[in-house]
């Protein structure tokens, strides 16, 4: 009989590197000699984020940020271990990686058999892990599931694409800093793993490849992509995904990875700096169960924010609406100078 | 604002532009075929096909019968090329299916619009082992050579269909060595008379479950499309296209009749109601006609010509469909 688990989480790159380079984001941004002079010092920062950045350029900061993240990721490890899902749905987005001019899809179910990614092949520094550059993760996929959701869904209304096999990228780091996160401690994630990629960078997936540029090289206006879908499309199709789910023979983990606001997606922050009040904002919504009001939130609204990623985070809220879930927990963790907000959240069946 | 003056309908089968007296080897290729459906859209060989065939189908398959039917698509072909040439719109939207051609099981998308500045086409060569009805057609599927696309109005396009609701995947580059699909090529081959008008390629996937959009889904693209065209701020005269179909690789001359009239009446419930397990292999480019039907819902419809193009005793073919929108 089918059971559906919620969880909500982060992908955040630097988790996988050392704390000292958990801050090279903000200090990429700050090498660009674009920025107004003014922003590139301390003094010019908001005093939260002086205060995060400390005396020590954030490594007490980045100490702290890891512990309050490996905290969410044992919790999440162990609902998961109770639930024992027959497998999980990822929600994530693909940054220029599997997905490129050639081909950029809305929504994009990955049924395949399996995935072997090797996550440090090209990797630059040492994974906290210290784990050897031909380190190969192996992970199970579930094609049957995978060709069901995406059946039953383009039953529905969504014009899902589907796929078997990678196209330009074994796995997108969404998804693969998501399973590596959640076995922090290396204990094992034997769950098949459908991925469902959600076009969350739109305007910015080729025009920016999905990615960090400075001040100095953001695209204008005209070189724009086309846009992401809306955030009430997502959110619909997270629900359409719970109805179909919920008459499923499977025990199915629905998993939105992604951080909230990032700085580098928010240029009236001039990329410094998340915008924390707008993720706050959406944060207490969540928490009260206003699913409504995140379904009505308009895409510039979050693109203005740096909320881009947030769109798989929609999918979740669609699909916990659906099934009338409020979250049993949850776990807001600030951060200027690490790029973005971090969100955990935990819908028991 | 754009306006759409125009549709066409139009099979692309090789068949087509094959001379009569081949259409038997395109009969024998039916015996390797792997996608041959029976009515019930059940996955067939051909022997069983034929041990269940109507013995009347010999009267359709003679040279006399083959002749007259090649030269009625020749017809059809031409009365297309003829309307586009007299109705001279300024751009091609062009709804075709891609039959890994360009996307495979790495992505395959529901629906595509491509959006770059122009597309390659990479013609037909066939080798020697390939059937000679084969080589015989592939004069008709366009040059070697880019073909212009209005990139503002894909680009429109895709943005309007979110906004309305569709979930729209996106290209914008074709790899080297790859080239559109023969549903595009085609019509540059065989209906622009050498003209080459800048299009806008919609690609659905029509043939490869599991995510062929539904009959439904199809229509209300179509409509959607009309609504993006129309409130695109350019002052051009747009032709949509639907290229492919209808009944093949066994022709279901019903399942024919049953499109035609609900399009033809545009009777939108009809269309809704078209059985989905009957709408695979060939015969699923009956979605890129349904596609165009919807696109062109304020234009009569004119049927130029049904013409079932049987080529074997077991009922195998491509039923070929003429049609116009104006």
């Amino acid at each position: 009989m089918a059971e559906i688990l919620g969880l909500g989480m982060t992908h955040f790159p630097p988790l996988a590197g050392r704390d000292e380079q958990m801050v090279r984001i903000l200090k990429r941004i700050l090498e660009d000699p674009a920025l107004p002079e003014q922003y590139r010092r301390p003094e010019g920062w908001p005093e939260p984020m002086r205060q995060e950045y400390g005396s020590d350029e954030g490594l007490s900061a980045a100490r702290r940020h890891r512990e309050a993240l490996v905290t969410q990721f044992r919790k999440a490890k162990r609902m998961l271990d109770e639930f024992a899902p027959d497998f999980v749905v990822i929600w994530g987005d693909d940054q220029y990686e599997n997905f490129k001019d050639d081909i950029i899809p809305p929504f994009c179910v990955m049924a395949y058999e399996g995935f072997e990614p090797k996550p440090w092949e090209a990797y630059r520094g040492a994974n906290v892990w210290d784990e050897p550059k031909d380190k190969t993760f192996i992970y199970q996929g579930h094609p049957k599931a995978g060709k069901f959701l995406a059946t039953r869904l383009l039953e529905s209304g969504f014009d899902v694409s589907y796929a078997y096999r990678p196209l330009h990228h074994q796995l997108g780091h969404a998804f693969l800093n998501t399973l590596l996160f959640l076995d922090y401690d290396r204990q094992g994630l034997p769950y098949p793993v459908v991925p469902f990629q959600v076009n969350c960078y739109g305007r910015r997936v080729i025009s920016q490849r999905g990615g960090v540029v400075g001040w100095g090289n953001l695209p204008s206006e005209e070189d724009l992509d086309p846009p992401s879908p809306a955030p009430w499309r997502c959110f619909d199709l997270g629900a359409a995904c719970a109805r179909v789910l919920a008459e499923s023979p499977w025990r199915v983990a629905v998993i939105a990875s992604s951080s909230w606001s990032h700085a580098f997606l928010t240029p009236k922050h001039y990329l410094l700096y998340p915008d924390v009040e707008a993720d706050r904002a959406l944060y207490d919504k969540l928490r009260t169960g206003d699913y409504q009001a995140w379904r009505h939130t308009p895409l510039a609204a979050m693109e203005e924010s740096g909320q881009h990623e947030l769109l798989n985070w929609m999918c979740l809220v669609g699909a916990m609406a659906e099934l009338g879930r409020r979250p049993s927990e949850t776990a807001f963790i600030e951060s200027y100078i690490f790029n973005s907000n971090k969100c955990f959240a935990y819908f028991r069946p | 604002m754009a306006r759409i003056v125009l549709g066409l309908g139009s099979s692309h089968s090789p068949q087509l532009s094959t001379p009569p007296e081949m259409w038997p080897l395109h009969g024998e290729r039916d015996k390797r075929n792997p996608h041959l459906l029976d009515t019930d859209g059940k996955h067939v060989s051909y022997d069983e096909l034929l041990a269940k065939a109507d013995p009347a189908l010999a009267k359709e398959i003679t040279p006399e019968k083959w002749q007259a039917r090649y030269a009625a698509c020749q017809k059809g072909i031409a009365q297309l090329a003829e309307t586009l040439a007299r109705v001279a719109p300024d751009i091609a939207v062009i709804i075709g299916d891609d039959q890994e051609e360009l996307f495979h099981e790495d992505n395959m998308p529901a629906v595509l619009v491509y959006w770059g500045e122009s597309i390659a086409n990479d013609p037909r060569r066939y080798m020697e082992s390939v059937s000679p009805a084969m080589r015989a057609a592939a004069w008709a599927y366009g040059e070697e050579k880019t073909y212009p696309v209005v990139s503002d109005l894909g680009k429109h396009l895709i943005e309007s269909l979110i906004d309305q609701g569709f979930d729209v995947a996106h290209s914008r580059l074709v790899k080297p060595g790859q080239g559109m699909g023969h549903a595009f090529s085609f019509v540059y081959g065989r209906l622009m008379n050498g003209k080459t008008l800048p299009m806008v390629p919609i690609m659905l996937n029509t043939y490869y479950p599991p995510n062929q959009p539904t009959p439904k889904r199809c229509y209300d693209l179509g409509r959607a499309l009309r609504h993006a065209i129309e409130a695109w701020n350019a002052d051009a005269r747009v032709a949509v296209i639907g290229s492919g179909g209808l009944s093949h690789f066994v022709i279901d001359e019903e399942l024919d009749q049953q499109v035609i009239k609900a399009l033809q009446s545009k009777d939108a419930e009809a269309v809704y109601a078209l059985p989905r397990h009957r709408l695979n292999s060939g015969t699923s480019e009956i979605r890129n006609w349904i596609a165009t039907a919807g696109a062109v819902e304020h234009l009569p419809m004119t049927l130029i010509d049904y013409v079932p193009c049987y080529r074997s005793p077991a009922g195998t073919g491509c039923a070929m469909g003429f049609a116009q929108w104006c």
